[in-house]
């Protein structure tokens, strides 16, 4: 449900090839042009001015690509799970952890059961994400000021946070993936840019002695 | 001739008034771009403050789209239309001189905000809520640049108003909606786009004046949901005319008359209908739209883009293309358009939008469309129509260099921007750590950006060329024109027309041409003639 970057990566793998040969085409069609189709004495113009069967054909052709690629776009919808406010909300299974974040210019607040709290100086110390690797982890996000957004590029995630909303998403960690980008994505003031966090991903195990370390902290 | 050039109604010289505010601010937009892109070559804050650098980006990103490409692109309708359909002058002609003034105003009141303490407009084009708020941006130059906005805005729509009647109510005899010129029709798309989305504009940043002087109406989302009803329709309305532009070059000089014609038409209604319901792919990280939905209206442009690309280049296949300047910028056009609309296509499916949204690869992908697709568009569209507006031609030689160092700045500039974005770099960044390994495609796109300055200067030096060049250009300068603004005297008179051939298709200048060579007698009926 949460792996979003395996969604990310498949989804990719369809549209790519797809833009790779229509740029091709496009390339190639006027290679023809600037090559067969230059004026020269003795060239005279098609006065052709239409071609009922190929453009039917065509267009044909551009609703079953458009088509094919929405299916698969719908398809990874469902695999990632629409990003819903919180009410709307409906995901099999009950979450194992969920984690609280609040985005503030410009800083994170990163919230977690039994009380733990985790944020950062909104300067150089940035505010560092704990999960666990490898299961689901739910985030519920909203902020207290302006506009932000959530941004992890190494899982291909990003969701809005706004004052009133909460947004609710699950997402996976894998351990080894380079987390150093993570950050606010929309802009939201002065230092838009200084509001990044880290992420570090700890073994199940490992997660659940450092949240129960925390809490009795 | 400046009183004349500031106050005359003529429909020409209002145009070109609009365009020569618009050349004032679109150099002024690329200044702060240069700037920006300095800043970004390296890590590290070495040439403007944060603030600094938000208030670069804010009165780029907007000066561009509301100061120089929409103006530009009604500007181009209003010059246009009018010769095209055959009349005298465009509808409400005194409306759409005051829209110019407006324009004119309307910039000088945004771009006044750097006069005031806390600097002009800095929360992005966009302006979100409540960012965009007083509590958040607070001063005087943050209010000019609201009322800058709206005040062109409403000319923009007056514009609009006036070249839609013009192409309803005076068209030329036998012109039905069906011959008209393929500029003319996209000409028509874009203003019933502007007449339906921009009042949406108008309320969101009247509501936004109203909130920053205490009033409560907006919330994030619903400042969203107006500004992008507003935004989405906008980029056609900054795409439309340029296919029109790159239609006609490419079916003058191919010597065919446009192919596909009807359903070229049938399409442009559809890509409009489809672009009013389009808007909500800018929030599907929001959580607070249906995005199935507009995955679905976003993707299915895939087919009216497809056919307009069909038809364009079936009217070049076949043909006897010349490769003059305008050619080269078709060309341009059409390779470099493609690669902003796939990646449209990529973004408007919210899984992989997820990981564009807000990021350089976003960047990457408007520049695609608007300059290296929209903006070549208009310089096919200029390269064109300057013969026909000043009776000169301008180089082929500066034309080619132009283009070539215009051709590689620009994919100097965009192409790494996709790949940053792919990798992490949000925009509206003034810094971004060493670390991260950004630094080469940053500095490879600054010198893109210098390469895009100095393909400038030598457009502006053809046009200063041409300037000093005897006027050469006959009626039908290219000698192939298939629409009426190639029957009239290169420049037109005031009155635009001494006579008009008859009308029986979309392309009479073909039909007349053609008659000539079969030697056809003229049909029956005597040429209109008016005064």
């Amino acid at each position: 449900m949460g792996d979003t970057r395996s969604t990310y990566g498949d989804l990719a793998r369809v549209y790519l090839p797809v833009a790779l040969v229509v740029f091709a085409l496009v390339g190639m069609a006027l290679a023809v042009v600037a090559l067969r189709f230059r004026a020269r004495p003795g060239r005279e113009p098609s006065s052709r001015m239409a071609a009922p069967r190929l453009e039917g054909a065509y267009i044909a052709l551009l609703v079953v690509v458009a088509g094919a690629l929405l299916w698969r776009s719908y398809e990874a919808i469902a695999d990632v799970g629409p990003v819903a406010p919180g009410a709307n909300r409906t995901i099999a299974g009950p979450p194992t952890l969920t984690i609280g974040v609040i985005a503030s210019q410009w800083n994170w607040r990163f919230t977690y059961p039994g009380g733990v709290s985790r944020t950062g100086d909104g300067r150089e110390r940035y505010p560092v994400l704990v999960v666990p690797a490898g299961r689901d982890v739910r985030f519920r996000l909203s902020s207290e000021d302006v506009v932000h957004a959530f941004w992890i590029p190494a899982l291909r995630a990003k969701y809005d946070a706004m004052p009133g909303y909460v947004n609710v998403f699950d997402l996976q960690f894998r351990p080894g993936l380079d987390y150093t980008t993570a950050r606010c994505s929309e802009f939201c003031g002065t230092y838009h840019d200084q509001m990044q966090f880290r992420v570090r991903v700890l073994a199940p195990a490992a997660f659940d002695t450092w949240l129960r370390g925390q809490a009795t902290a | 001739m400046i009183a004349a050039l500031l106050w005359s109604t003529d429909h020409k010289v209002v145009a070109l008034r609009s365009a020569v505010f618009s050349a004032f601010f679109f150099m002024a937009a690329g200044v702060a771009a240069l700037v920006m892109r300095t800043e970004l070559a390296e890590p590290g804050l070495q040439v403007v403050s944060r603030e600094g650098y938000a208030e670069l980006f804010t009165m780029h990103g907007s000066t561009m789209i509301f100061l120089v490409v929409i103006p530009v692109a009604l500007g181009a309708c209003l010059y246009l239309v009018p010769l095209q359909v055959g009349t005298t002058q465009i509808s409400g002609a005194r409306w759409a001189h005051g829209a110019s003034l407006l324009l004119g105003l309307g910039g000088l009141v945004m771009w006044s905000g750097w006069l005031t303490r806390e600097g002009p407009g800095r929360a992005g084009w966009y302006a979100y809520d409540p960012l965009a708020n007083a509590p958040e941006t607070p001063g005087n130059g943050m209010d000019l640049w609201v009322c800058g906005v709206l005040l062109v805005t409403v000319g923009s729509i007056v514009t609009a108003v006036c070249v839609l009647a013009t192409l309803l109510r005076r068209r030329a005899p036998g012109m039905t909606l069906l011959r008209l010129p393929v500029f003319s029709w996209t000409a028509l798309a874009t203003c019933l786009l502007v007449i339906f989305s921009f009042p949406s504009l108008v309320v969101a940043f009247g509501l936004l004046l109203a909130d920053r002087h205490g009033a409560h109406v907006l919330g994030p989302v619903s400042y969203q949901h107006l500004f992008w009803f507003y935004g989405h329709p906008a980029v056609y309305v900054m795409f439309f005319p340029f296919v029109g532009m790159v239609a006609e070059a490419a079916s003058i000089l191919s010597g065919r008359r446009f192919f596909g014609y009807r359903v070229f038409v049938i399409a442009l209604l559809g890509f409009t209908a489809l672009s009013i319901s389009a808007w909500g792919h800018h929030m599907f990280t929001t959580g607070s739209v249906p995005t199935k939905l507009f995955a679905l209206t976003s993707t299915a442009l895939i087919v009216p883009a497809g056919i307009e690309y069909f038809d364009i280049v079936a009217t070049l296949w076949n043909g006897a293309v010349r490769f003059g300047v305008p050619m080269l910028f078709v060309f341009g056009f059409l390779l470099q358009f493609v690669i902003g609309g796939l990646t449209g296509i990529w973004v408007a499916s919210p899984v992989l939008d997820v990981q564009a949204q807000d990021s350089y690869f976003v960047v990457a992908h408007f520049h695609y469309t608007l300059f290296a697709g929209s903006m070549f568009g208009l310089f096919a569209g200029i390269y064109l129509w300057w013969p026909k507006v000043t009776g000169r031609f301008l180089s082929e030689r500066l034309g080619r260099l132009h283009f070539g160092l215009l051709v590689l700045g620009t994919n100097l500039t965009f192409l790494p921007q996709f790949a940053l974005g792919q990798d992490g770099m949000a925009r509206r960044l003034a810094d971004y750590p060493r670390a991260t390994g950004w630094t080469t495609l940053n500095a490879l796109s600054t010198v893109g950006s210098f390469v895009i300055a100095v393909a400038l200067v030598v457009f502006v030096l053809a046009v200063v060329r041409s300037a000093l060049a005897p006027r050469t250009a006959a009626a039908d300068a290219w000698g192939g024109g298939m629409t009426l603004e190639w029957w009239t005297s290169s420049p037109p008179p005031p009155h635009n027309f001494d006579s008009l051939p008859p009308v029986r298709s979309y392309a009479p200048l073909y039909d007349l041409r053609r008659r000539e060579e079969d030697d056809v007698p003229a049909p029956e009926g005597p040429e209109v003639l008016r005064a």
